[in-house]
Parts: C-alpha cells; sequence; structure tokens
C-alpha cells in the first residue's frame, strides 16, 4: 500500500515537474487567499480541459502572470479575461495569446481563469465570475509593487463573453468578494478596458449562450436587463476601446455599438473600431490586412491612457 | 465644369427665355479639379472628392485638395468637386442643386474613365461634414435629377464606394443645423427632416462604405456616423466605422496625434481590400 502511495506521489512530483517546465514562461497566482473564496459550496472539482485549450470547469480562481523583462517593464498593466460563452475558457487563442503581444509593448499582463457560472460548486451562480476578476484587480493592486508596475494603471481586456465579464467589472460598484483586511478598501474598478469582439447585451442581441450559462435558461426581464452592460454604463466607467467585425456571426456588432452609445451618452472617453472583416477571430494573428491593424490602434490609444 | 453647355439644370439664368449675356457671364457653374498620380503608379480606382462647409461654404483647399493628394500618393485619381451650394440665388428648387452636380460629375467621370486610364466601375466618393451628406445622398437616392439625355442618360450615379469623415447624416436629433438649415431651409417639415436624414434612405443596394469621426466632435456628433452604419448593418450593406477618441470636428492628412494618424492605413487598406474585389 505504502509502495503504490509513494509511487503515486512520485509520479505526481515528476509530473509537476514537467507541468513547471511546460509553462515556464508564466508563473500561477491563486486569486483568493486561502479559505475565503466565497460563493463556493466546498465541493472538490477536478481541472477539466475538454480539448486543448479549452477548459470547462476549474476548482478555483487562477490568474497566469506575463512579465515583459524588467528592463523593458511598463507601470501599466492588463488583466486578460477569456471568452468561451461562460461555458468554457479559451485561455490560450482568448488569453496567453494576448498577454504575449502585450509584453512585446513592455505592459505586464495576467490570464484570469475564472469559475464558470456552470460550476457545480457555485451557490449563485451568475456572480462566481465577477467575484473573480474583482478580487483579481485588487490582488494585482495589492501586489503591483512587487511587479514594478502601478496600482493605478490596471486594465483588463476581454474577448467575447470576457468582454461581457470585463463590461461587468467596469461597471458594477458593489464589491462581492467579501475580502477582509487591506484587500477590502482597494477599488475593483480597471483603470481602462479593452473589449474584442464583446458579449454586452443579453437581449434582443444576445449570444444566446452566454446569457444561459450566465444567467440560467429562465431568466426575467428584469435580469436580463440588469446584466445588459449598455444598461449599466455611468459617468464613472473607465475608458473603453471596443472592437468588432461587423460580420460577426456569433455575437452581431450592434453589441458593441449600444455599448459606445451608452458611453457617449455618459461622457465616457473611448473609441469604437468596426472591421468589415474578422468574424469572430479578432485575435493576435488576422486574415485580414485591414483587421490586423487593430493592434496598432489599441497600442496607441494605450499610449493615450498613460499619459493621464 | 462637367455640365454640357447650357444643359445644367435648376437653373434661373439658363431656365429663363432671355438669356442675357451679362448675367450668363456672371452664372457660376460646378467644377472638378483633377488630381491625377503619374501614369506609372496610377490605379484603376479613382474618387470624387466632397467637401464640406455646412451646405453654406466649400472647405475646398485645407479640406479637399490635401486629401485630393494624400489619395494620388495611393495611386488613386482624385477630384475635387466644387457644387453649387444650396443657398445660391440662381437656384430654382434649393435642396437637389448639391446632388444634381455630384449625380452629373459621376456621370462625367464614368463617361471619360477611359481617357484617364481608370475604371468606370471603380468610382468612389469621399465626403467631410456636409460633404458626407452629399456623398450618403449621391450614394443612397436612385432618382437621377440630372436630366442629363443621349449617351449620359444611361450612367449610373450610384457610386461603387464611400469614404465619409466627420458626415452630417441626421436632420433630427442629432443635426448639424446649420447644414439642415442651408438645405431645407428654416422651416422644413417633419417628412422633409425625415427624408434628407440618410440613415433612412440606406438600401441593400447602398455601396460600401467606410466612416470615420472622433468621439469629442461638437460640430457633428458621432452617433451621426453610428446611426448611418447601424442602417448599413441592418441591410447588410459592408463597410467599417472607426470613431477616434479625440479629434475634433476634422481629419488631417499630416496629424500630429499618433493615434489619429491611422486613418490613413486603415483607409488605405480598406480601399485596397475594396479595389482587389
Amino acid at each position: 500500500m505504502s509502495n503504490i502511495f509513494l509511487a503515486m506521489k512520485n509520479f505526481i512530483l515528476i509530473f509537476s515537474i514537467l507541468l513547471g517546465i511546460q509553462f515556464s514562461a508564466q508563473q500561477k497566482i491563486t486569486v483568493w487567499p486561502k479559505g475565503e473564496m466565497p460563493n463556493s459550496k466546498g465541493l472538490k472539482l477536478n481541472n477539466i480541459e475538454e480539448k486543448e485549450g479549452r477548459i470547462t470547469q476549474i476548482q478555483e480562481a487562477e490568474l497566469f502572470a506575463f512579465l515583459p523583462a524588467k528592463e523593458e517593464r511598463k507601470s501599466m498593466a492588463v488583466i486578460i479575461i477569456p471568452g468561451g460563452g461562460y461555458h468554457h475558457l479559451t485561455y490560450d487563442l482568448g488569453g496567453y495569446s494576448y498577454a504575449k503581444w502585450l509584453n512585446t509593448l513592455g505592459i505586464s499582463a495576467f490570464v484570469l481563469n475564472y469559475r464558470l457560472p456552470t460550476s457545480p460548486d457555485l451557490k449563485q451562480r451568475e456572480i462566481g465570475p465577477l467575484q473573480d476578476i474583482q478580487a483579481a484587480v485588487k490582488l494585482i493592486r495589492k501586489n503591483a509593487s512587487q511587479y514594478g508596475i502601478s496600482p493605478d494603471q490596471i486594465g483588463v481586456l476581454g474577448t467575447s463573453a470576457g468582454g461581457h465579464l470585463a463590461a461587468m467589472v467596469s461597471n458594477i460598484p458593489k464589491d462581492y468578494t467579501d475580502l477582509k483586511g487591506d484587500l477590502s478598501t482597494i477599488s475593483t474598478i480597471p483603470n481602462f478596458a479593452i473589449l474584442v469582439s464583446p458579449v454586452i447585451d443579453l437581449g434582443e442581441f444576445a449570444h444566446k449562450g452566454s446569457r444561459v450559462n450566465l444567467l440560467g435558461a429562465d431568466a426575467s426581464q428584469e435580469k436580463i436587463k440588469e446584466y445588459s452592460m449598455q444598461n449599466r454604463v455611468n459617468e464613472k466607467t473607465p475608458p473603453t476601446i471596443l472592437f468588432h467585425a461587423q460580420n460577426d456571426p456569433a455575437v452581431p456588432v450592434i453589441n458593441s455599438i449600444l455599448y459606445y452609445e451608452a458611453m457617449i451618452k455618459n461622457k465616457v472617453k473611448g473609441a469604437l473600431f468596426i472591421f468589415p472583416e474578422g468574424e469572430h477571430n479578432i485575435g493576435i494573428s488576422n486574415k485580414s490586412e485591414l483587421t490586423e491593424n487593430w493592434k496598432e490602434v489599441c497600442t496607441d490609444w494605450l499610449k493615450t491612457i498613460i499619459k493621464k | 465644369m462637367f455640365w454640357p453647355k447650357g444643359e445644367m439644370p435648376n437653373s434661373k439664368i439658363l431656365a429663363s427665355k432671355t438669356k442675357k449675356k451679362k448675367e450668363l457671364a456672371a452664372l457660376k457653374e460646378p467644377e472638378l479639379f483633377a488630381f491625377l498620380p503619374p501614369v506609372k503608379e496610377r490605379k484603376q480606382m479613382s474618387v470624387i472628392i466632397i467637401p464640406g462647409g455646412g451646405y453654406s461654404k466649400l472647405t475646398y483647399d485645407e479640406g479637399a485638395f490635401q486629401i485630393a493628394k494624400w489619395m494620388n500618393t495611393q495611386g488613386i485619381s482624385a477630384f475635387v468637386l466644387n457644387y453649387r451650394l444650396p443657398t445660391s440665388t440662381d437656384l430654382l428648387q434649393r435642396e437637389i442643386a448639391p446632388l444634381q452636380d455630384i449625380q452629373a460629375s459621376i456621370k462625367y467621370i464614368r463617361k471619360n474613365a477611359a481617357q484617364w486610364a481608370i475604371s468606370s466601375d471603380l468610382v468612389g466618393v469621399v465626403g467631410t461634414s456636409a460633404g458626407g451628406h452629399l456623398a450618403t445622398s449621391v450614394s443612397n437616392i436612385t432618382t437621377d435629377y440630372t436630366q442629363l439625355k443621349g449617351d449620359w442618360e444611361n450612367i449610373s450615379t450610384i457610386p461603387n464606394f464611400a469614404v465619409l469623415f466627420c458626415p452630417v447624416i441626421d436632420f433630427g436629433e442629432y443635426a448639424h443645423k446649420g447644414s439642415r438649415e442651408s438645405l431645407l431651409g428654416e422651416n422644413a417639415s417633419a417628412e422633409k427632416i425625415s427624408e434628407f436624414s440618410m440613415q433612412n434612405r440606406v438600401t441593400e443596394k447602398t455601396p460600401p462604405t467606410i466612416l470615420f469621426h472622433n468621439q469629442d466632435d461638437t460640430a457633428v456628433p458621432p452617433m451621426n456616423s453610428i446611426v448611418y452604419f447601424k442602417a448599413m448593418t441592418q441591410h447588410k450593406v459592408k463597410g467599417s466605422l472607426f470613431i477616434f477618441p479625440k479629434g475634433g470636428h476634422r481629419f488631417f492628412v499630416t496629424d500630429k496625434d499618433t493615434l489619429s494618424e491611422n486613418w490613413k492605413k486603415l483607409c488605405s487598406d480598406w480601399l485596397l481590400g475594396f479595389g482587389n474585389k
């Protein structure tokens, strides 16, 4: 018995060394202080990676830190929120890929794998992801000096459903983290937001999968309105830049337009860039030369944020 | 000058039976200024640039000529249109005069395309401010107001694409009031306002369109571009919408702001993708 146990222990040790080598580029950070993760039934869950690059279940929220070389590191940092229709996490294509690109600009990046609202461990499904991103913003701000970054230049970048979560943390002032001590007074609102093909509306123009996964199949009209982020924009919404493709078949372009219209109404500074092509795949490498320009535009926009 | 002699419609002087020489001499006719790239660098594509000025003047130099020269650097031929203003006293019907002029100039460029070694079906319009209103008018209004006869008659007045900078689109809630009053007069009816609000005229046949606007444009609010792009998307018209945070009511060819400078790259890539099709 003990031999088997020992063998297993060795196996786990070797396995984790292999993992350590494989992912040496980034550092894994647990978002919640031990025992303080709210909204959990205390179930033990396995991490499930349905297929490569697509995680469908995690035990608890994790951040993967991507830091540029010290000499090239600026004071800005971005928390990247992968999409996946609130059903899975496209942490590589919608996460690591953006992180590496931001690193080439000298910007530190943290990819957030948040608890999915479909997790059986959650007591209240629709606030699980929000709690995780709020705690992540606080954690990065708290440890900013350790990374050599500034706590007031922390942005969020969200793709698809991750854009919905980025818009949530931008606009919902209520702190759902229940964190105590010095973490309790740190703001959860990011300093800026980058939204790529974001889910915004959960009503008429909704990506239905995202709505059903976040709010359940029978959400009330009030709840749908409450979670349609164009209705939550206010004068305190941080500066936001939006990118969308007109031919996006999954998340209609009107999602970004509705959000930007609300920004204009509420005098929130920002920009909106809609490309004819790119479908639901605007990313770091694009087929269309025209769409490829989004990175240059985004880079130049981030420079205007730093000045302030 | 592009109207065949004596055929310009909607002119009191030309319409009067007793055409006095003196008055004829004073008659201001619309003009096109041609900017052509060297033959070796010349592509098939051309644009007619429609200057703005709130339908009460023409800002042809600062805006239009600069854009024409930039188009030339892309190998694209450019023609700057000085159109009759709706405020002109010679007009019989004020609100259709600018449209007649742009429609006739499109016919003229298409008719003479071979002469400049350009294609008659890659003729676009570029409009700034009120010129954007005229560019969208000619994009969407299918009635031919030119009254031109003969071989002119069958040439389409609809451009192949449109590029809009800070365009005036809406004459209602988001209107640039000066443009509306110059074009429609001070007491335009609600029907007329709706008819000349170009977001209401978009159809599936509207040509592909790219729009540029600045969020801090206080003269023509960016909602003008947004309502147009929404109508385009509704009618499955291909295009782009780029709204920059800063820059006011203009886009400069030599822009100091690095973010705003990107409009040129975005525009040339869009035109390139378009020209290849």
